[in-house]
């Protein structure tokens, strides 16, 4: 699918006042190089959209770009890993099935992990799809 | 008390890189490294006797502003000032601590007291402030290489077959944590120490004890207040020539993580040229989550301090919404000069962030 097919999708199926947001993102993120979208944070994205993190609208274009039919962004979490300093990226699934069995095991140590869900924080990619079609229209 | 037990005290719990500059801005000569510096003190000098009075006064000024781990709280005018009253009024009671404050108890007569919680050690009214401090012991774990060649020989033999052989030492340290209440500004300051060598998460520990009893003495609730000091990493990353910046800890959109550090006082991470590179062949601005910068201060006699300021988060702080760090490290501070120094561009940095939100709104 093309860049342009993507942003018609996107004008065709959400509505104002989110639809503002999500084309000022997608045009912002498609400016980017691939190799850079692959950590998108709450305030980084909140920068490129020029509002607040916590701003509701801006919250619901960011449901709305990852749920959406062609979705250019994946939400995923990071868990920090305090023994060596770096984090450690973990599938929405893998955390929708941790929080229903109530059980997180940290990746590296194996042990179960207390109170987890305030330690695995979302963060935002770009989806496979979006990044294949920004390489024909970026030429990179 | 003697010249020697106040040059002990300082030795306690001052770097020889602070001691240094600090008996140089006294005009007095030093040895070289603490051990002859405190023998010669210890051997009676004229030079040091005749310094007893402002030697102590600086030994109670590190007291105050050395090595700290710090949290900050915002109060009203009004509260501030019951608190310092309330401060003022407190008795303080007979302890070996209060007894012998500001001169430190000997390893030996800290034993007596481990374990104990921190009892009420001082208050004292300076101009700036008023100080309200807290005494305890602690320990300090410190792991050291054994030099096999000072082993008895039946020792080394049984240790032959080990490559390097390190040891674990523990050390009972004084601790004098302090609640500054300053006399100007809307800033309460709980400051424990946190020598070189103490894990966070013990002077953690420590911030939580202090604060949870000068609230049982003063009646506050602190926590209430605490101030945010993510905000200013950012801050002081983009105030360039405030500082030199030694440490700086970011992520950049393509998931990677940096860390980069300077020798220090020598260069500025914000205008390295590898950093500047690097940042130019970015799409995205970074998102930075630790910092460390220095300062030089003028101590007067041809003497400078180098305080330093640490404000640690981790790369899962820059993934929340509202990221908060409670704590900052300040150390290399001789005395209350180049601790304010350090304390008034971070208030600087925190009120100009204060301000840029305001305008948002």
């Amino acid at each position: 699918m093309a860049l342009q097919d993507i942003k018609e999708n996107i004008a065709r199926d959400i509505r104002e006042p989110v639809l503002h947001i999500c084309q000022s993102l997608v045009d912002r993120l498609a400016a980017m190089r691939p190799d850079q979208l692959q950590r998108l944070t709450y305030i980084l994205l909140a920068d490129f959209a020029q509002t607040r993190p916590d701003d509701d609208v801006f919250q619901s274009a960011l449901t709305a770009l990852t749920t959406i039919k062609h979705n250019p962004l994946t939400l995923y979490f990071v868990f920090y890993d305090e023994g060596e300093d770096r984090e450690i990226a973990i599938s929405a699934s893998e955390v929708m099935q941790s929080v229903d069995e109530a059980v997180f095991i940290h990746p590296r140590t194996g042990e179960e992990i207390e109170n987890f869900t305030g330690q695995l924080k979302p963060v935002y990619k770009a989806s496979q799809e979006f990044v294949n079609a920004l390489v024909p229209a970026n030429g990179r | 008390m003697a010249t020697v037990d106040v040059m002990r005290s300082m030795r306690a719990r001052m770097p020889w890189a602070v001691a240094r500059r600090l008996l140089k801005s006294e005009g007095l000569d030093r040895a070289r490294g603490w051990n002859r510096t405190l023998a010669r003190a210890a051997d009676g000098d004229d030079q040091y006797d005749n310094k007893k009075d402002e030697l102590q006064n600086a030994l109670e000024e590190h007291i105050m502003c050395g090595e700290k781990l710090v949290q900050l709280f915002e109060l009203e005018e009004e509260e501030i000032a019951a608190l310092r009253a309330t401060a003022l009024a407190l008795d303080v009671p007979e302890n070996p601590f209060s007894g012998a404050y500001p001169i430190l108890l000997t390893e030996d007569e800290l034993a007596g007291h481990q374990g104990a919680a921190p009892v009420l050690a001082a208050v004292v009214n300076y101009n700036e402030g008023v100080a309200v401090v807290l005494a305890s012991t602690r320990y300090l774990q410190t792991r050291e290489t054994v030099v096999v060649a000072e082993l008895t020989d039946e020792a080394a033999g049984e240790l032959a077959g080990f490559n390097e052989l390190i040891g674990v030492r523990h050390q009972r340290l004084e601790a004098l944590d302090v609640l500054w209440i300053p006399e100007d500004g809307r800033y309460v300051e709980v400051r424990v120490d946190y020598p070189f060598g103490m894990h966070q998460r013990h002077g953690m520990i420590a911030l939580n004890q202090a604060r949870g009893r000068f609230d049982d003495l003063l009646g506050s609730n602190l926590e209430l207040s605490h101030v945010n000091l993510f905000p200013v990493i950012q801050s002081l990353y983009e105030e360039q020539g405030d500082g030199a910046m030694v440490e700086l800890g970011f992520m950049v959109a393509g998931a990677s993580q940096k860390l980069e550090k300077t020798r220090r006082g020598e260069q500025c991470c914000r205008e390295e040229a590898y950093h500047l590179g690097g940042i130019g062949a970015l799409n995205a601005p970074i998102q930075v989550y630790r910092t460390s910068v220095l300062w030089h201060v003028d101590l007067g006699e041809d003497a400078s301090s180098a305080p330093e300021v640490s404000i640690r988060g981790n790369s899962s702080h820059t993934a929340e919404q509202n990221p908060f760090i409670g704590e900052m490290v300040v150390r290399n501070c001789a005395r209350f000069l180049d601790y304010d120094h350090v304390r008034d561009r971070i208030l600087d940095h925190l009120t100009s962030d204060d301000e840029d939100d305001d305008d948002e709104l």
